[in-house]
């Protein structure tokens, strides 16, 4: 047997025990590993605003990188820093993806604070910073945020938004202002009952397939939001047997099928479309003084001017994935400083 | 003659919506087949009442009244055994413009 030498034997030995450490420390090593590439943070865009057709583009891509990340498996930490802008439509999208992506993908979805004050009151107000384990912090004081209610469901269930009918129906400038119940019931009660009317893959799961709403009655006008993650006007349209026997409408844009559905021109082409909420939504808007009544679906905007009774449609570049319904109207001289218009947060559901 | 009043704000729900059974738990399919079909068949005469209610929203009002019509009564019979007591108007001319409707639409059915 050849002898070792003293040189030999140590190197050996430093050898076989960095072997063994190797060996003990590899698993944690990987575990270490796969947790730092698990882990992606996602800068929420500093403006979260779905109306311009720039922003929409950056807001998309930003729900998109989280959903990629997400269905890849990762963990993925919001990033609020920069978020200075949260418009009404931008944060109901927002806080519709987070019903959706916490349902998929519990456990994985994580929030830091913004550094914008004002948006980290809104972040508390809406819940937000509690359903991602951060402790609430500020008080709720600033005129944007403390006028904001935000509710949601998955049924036609008008309770859950009765106090913003009752509080505001007798304020509304309006003829009938006691119709505008009815107006969100029937709008309510047509995306339950038309929004998730087919399947597609793009559809969140059926628990999920609810309706998003924000109010606010600020400055002496209210302002209602509803958003669902629904097939759209449009795809909804589209998919009816009866649009086939109407070819010149194949090639119509999304915002044209918007107005199509809103006036109601299905007698003529017979477009059975989703129920009367948004031609009742724009017969009462036809009664006010000033306002605005908007239906943002798929690529399309239809938006309609009370003041000049004047109608607009746009087209954008990237496709909304659901319906987005912007209402304002004014209130009556003297009726929007009454003391129950600024509910407490115990009310926002 | 026997007579009843129902109140939806009372004894159904002061916050109805919804067509179908299937939108919500105070739509107009239930209203009509839990309260207002049964309270038809056992009286000669009907009053509804409208007030107390925060809105209703146009599917409620025509699955309530206008289903009428489709579970088999007619739109003059109705008219002689249904009374709608409401302050706003507005819902008095729309409940009967659905009854209206659904009886012309049952007519041409029956007719193609």
């Amino acid at each position: 047997m050849k002898r070792l030498t003293h040189k030999k034997r140590v190197w050996l030995e430093l050898h076989s025990r960095r072997s063994a450490l190797a060996l003990r420390t590899k698993p944690q090593r990987r575990v270490r590993i796969r947790k730092w590439h698990d882990n992606k943070r996602i800068t929420v865009p500093h403006t979260l605003k779905l109306t311009d057709n720039d922003l929409r583009s950056v807001a998309l891509a930003f729900f998109r990188d989280v959903r990629s990340a997400l269905d890849l498996g990762q963990t993925v930490t919001l990033d609020f820093a920069k978020a200075e802008f949260m418009h009404p439509c931008g944060t109901l999208m927002l806080l519709s993806h987070f019903d959706i992506w916490q349902h998929l993908y519990p456990g994985r979805l994580f929030a830091t604070y913004p550094e914008n004050e004002v948006v980290e009151q809104l972040m508390q107000h809406l819940g937000v910073l509690r359903r991602f384990g951060l402790e609430e912090r500020t008080t709720v004081t600033h005129e944007r945020v403390r006028f904001w209610h935000f509710y949601s469901g998955d049924e036609a269930l008008a309770g859950t938004y009765k106090d913003l009918s009752i509080s505001v129906r007798q304020s509304i400038d309006h003829p009938e202002a006691a119709l505008f119940a009815d107006c969100l019931n029937e709008a309510v009660a047509n995306t339950v009952h038309h929004a998730y009317s087919f399947e597609t893959s793009r559809l969140p799961p059926p628990p999920l397939r609810k309706w998003w709403m924000f109010s606010q009655y600020k400055d002496h006008k209210l302002f209602v939001a509803i958003f669902d993650c629904g097939v759209t006007i449009p795809d909804s349209l589209r998919e009816k047997p009866a649009f086939r026997d109407y070819t010149s409408l194949a090639t119509f844009k999304d915002s044209r099928l918007i107005r199509l559905a809103i006036k109601s021109e299905r007698t003529r082409t017979k477009l059975g479309y989703r129920g009367k909420g948004l031609p009742e939504m724009l017969e009462f808007s036809n009664n006010l003084d000033r306002g605005q009544l908007s239906i943002t679906s798929r690529r399309g905007a239809w938006i309609y001017h009370a003041a000049n009774r004047r109608e607009e449609t746009r087209e954008f570049m990237e496709p909304l994935p659901g319906t987005l319904v912007l209402w304002e109207m004014p209130f009556r001289e003297g009726r929007s400083d009454e003391p129950n218009y600024d509910f407490d947060s115990k009310r926002i559901q | 003659m026997s007579q009843i009043m129902i109140s939806i704000a009372s004894e159904y729900s002061d916050t109805p919506a919804g067509r179908y059974r299937t939108d919500g738990p105070f739509s107009g399919e239930r209203f009509r087949d839990e309260m207002l079909l049964p309270a038809l068949r056992e009286n000669d005469s009907v009053e509804v009442n409208l007030d107390g209610v925060v809105g209703f929203g146009s599917s409620f009002l025509e699955e309530a009244f206008g289903g009428l019509v489709r579970a088999g009564y007619l739109a003059a019979d109705l008219k002689r055994r249904l009374k709608i007591r409401t302050s706003l108007a507005t819902y008095q001319s729309r409940i009967w413009r659905y009854i209206e409707d659904a009886g012309r639409s049952a007519h041409q059915a029956v007719i193609a």
